[in-house]
């Protein structure tokens, strides 16, 4: 087999860096991912060092075929890139080419995207001019609790009564939860309203992109939250449909399908 | 005759004591667990202070965002009307009062008796309140005061390009991991804060005399910055020239509210009796 054959997409995000390579078959072969730390490029190289590794290929070479994508992507030296919202709807359509809706939450921004059935973008919606609703909440209650993002969920479905979080600025917010806490609120109850909260600021988008949606996946560090997933699903009265990888790594391997198709387009 | 103003916030409570003429006393607390708990509190030791029993308080008004189920007062009336009307108690020229607090920011215009003619306020968005401030001092390791002063010194603020005070967070973080001077940031920061205030003071009609009041009218920087802002875009040079149209309150920025409260306790009794 040609060493030449895998493809390689790289998620430069705002906290992390993805890689992930795949083959002619889109199948993914190898992944890895570093923390930012302001130095995207560094992170980058990192990356793709590991990948090279752990596939026995040279860094030249994967980078032949290699896309950039995400919010620092044009900081890094590969040349080829692809905006985020492509880089999601493809790596979506090539997974579970029947999902209509791609909504992506991370840390500092969230996107919707609407795909028609030929893996076409058909029109997004983003917010990145607030941070209300995305992760950053999430990341400022698991420091604040000692428990991470995943554990919080766990925490959340003990919760009996969910208390209602009325601040809509996450800043605002995290005061809120504080004051609940030395109140001496149960902490499932908390947790559970946070990722209501957060949950309750992610369905308008989704709502305002499709009067009615039929099949929608939930990508980005969000989505490993099951709390959030489950009032998501409950307040948009489906089941979300769940991609087979990790959530925050859609992006990358969207990247990678598309310079498996010679580019953007 | 003496009348009472309790204004409840989400970080302080005050209270005001008033007779026909002037403040008796004030107290500024911080929060207690409830509202409720918070205005007995601040009540309680004005009434301490100044030797009075409860039941000699003649009318009792609450403000504030906790003005509500207080269950010893007579009345209770929002904190914009308060602030209108506490401002021109102690500067009748005063017609817009641009009040940031520590969670929220408001622009109040009055008319020349006191009342209120428009508002507009932010209790939604951390940008442009105290906590903004809060926030940037704390990455800076300044006091809010400091950071006013410090911001004086510098030639060439950073440019701050986000609103949300999240994203500006990082923002600052980057410019002061890539070495730039403090009093550059500061200023930036300042001049940030200033422009998103002004921007939610220019949805009232702004006329002079106008006073800032709050907390953040401590931090220099912001206030010389909205100032100019609004001099040059608002008041006719041929005002300046004989005025300055911004007033500084000769009372604590913060009991403008109880202040009010205490005021409309006063012609309500009056009107009543």
């Amino acid at each position: 087999m040609s060493k030449n054959n895998y493809f390689l997409g790289i998620d430069v995000g705002s906290t992390k860096c993805k890689a992930i390579a795949i083959n002619e078959h889109q199948k993914i072969m190898a992944k890895a991912q570093r923390p930012v730390k302001g130095d995207p490029e560094k992170a980058a190289k990192e990356c793709v060092k590991q990948i090279a590794k752990d596939l026995n290929n040279s860094k030249r070479k994967l980078k032949k075929n290699a896309i950039a994508t995400g919010q620092n992507g044009d900081k890094i030296s590969i040349k080829e890139k692809a905006s985020e919202i492509i880089a999601l709807g493809k790596g979506c359509y090539a997974l579970a080419p029947d999902v209509r809706i791609i909504v992506d939450v991370g840390s500092f921004s969230m996107k919707a995207i609407k795909i028609d059935k030929t893996g076409k973008i058909k029109d997004y919606l983003l917010n990145d001019k607030c941070a209300s609703g995305a992760g950053v909440l999430l990341d400022l209650v698991s420091e604040g609790l000692e428990l991470d993002v995943e554990e919080l969920s766990n925490v959340a479905f003990q919760a009996k009564n969910p208390i209602k979080i009325s601040s809509q600025c996450s800043i605002f917010a995290e005061s809120e939860v504080i004051s609940y806490k030395n109140e001496g609120a149960d902490i499932p109850d908390l947790i559970a309203g946070v990722c209501n909260s957060v949950a309750g600021r992610i369905y308008p988008l989704i709502r305002k992109l499709d009067k009615d949606p039929q099949t929608v996946s939930f990508t980005g560090g969000v989505a490993k939250c099951q709390k959030v997933v489950e009032n998501l699903e409950e307040r948009l009265e489906l089941k979300l449909t769940k991609l087979p990888i990790e959530p925050e790594y859609l992006p990358a391997y969207g990247a990678a399908v598309i310079a498996m198709n010679g580019g953007e387009n | 005759m003496v009348f009472a103003g309790i204004d409840v916030g989400s970080l302080t409570g005050k209270c005001v004591l008033l007779n026909n003429e002037e403040i008796i006393a004030h107290k500024v607390i911080r929060v207690r667990k409830t509202p409720v708990l918070t205005a007995e509190t601040v009540f309680n030791d004005v009434l301490k202070e100044t030797h009075f029993e409860r039941d000699t308080i003649d009318f009792i008004v609450s403000t504030g965002y906790g003005r509500d189920n207080i269950p010893f007062t007579d009345k209770s009336v929002t904190e914009i009307t308060c602030h209108g009307v506490g401002a021109h108690f102690l500067l009748s020229s005063v017609r817009t009062i641009i009040d940031i607090g520590g969670q929220d920011c408001k622009i109040i215009a009055v008319d020349r008796t006191g009342k209120l003619m428009d508002f507009y306020m932010n209790e939604k968005c951390s940008a442009g309140t105290g906590r903004y401030l809060e926030i940037m001092a704390d990455l800076l390791d300044l006091s809010l005061t400091d950071l006013g002063k410090i911001s004086l010194k510098s030639k060439h603020p950073i440019n701050i390009k986000s609103t949300c005070s999240i994203y500006a967070q990082a923002e600052v973080l980057q410019f002061i991991s890539s070495g730039h001077k403090k009093a550059n940031i500061a200023a930036g920061i300042n001049k940030a804060m200033a422009e998103r205030v002004f921007s939610m003071a220019k949805r009232v009609k702004i006329k002079p005399d106008i006073v800032i009041s709050g907390g953040v009218a401590k931090n220099i920087g912001v206030a010389r910055h909205l100032e100019e802002m609004i001099t040059s875009k608002y008041i006719s040079p041929s005002y300046t020239i004989k005025h300055n149209p911004f007033l500084k309150m000769p009372v604590d920025p913060q009991i403008i509210g109880a202040l009010g409260a205490a005021v409309i306790a006063k012609e309500r009794f009056e009107r009543e009796n």
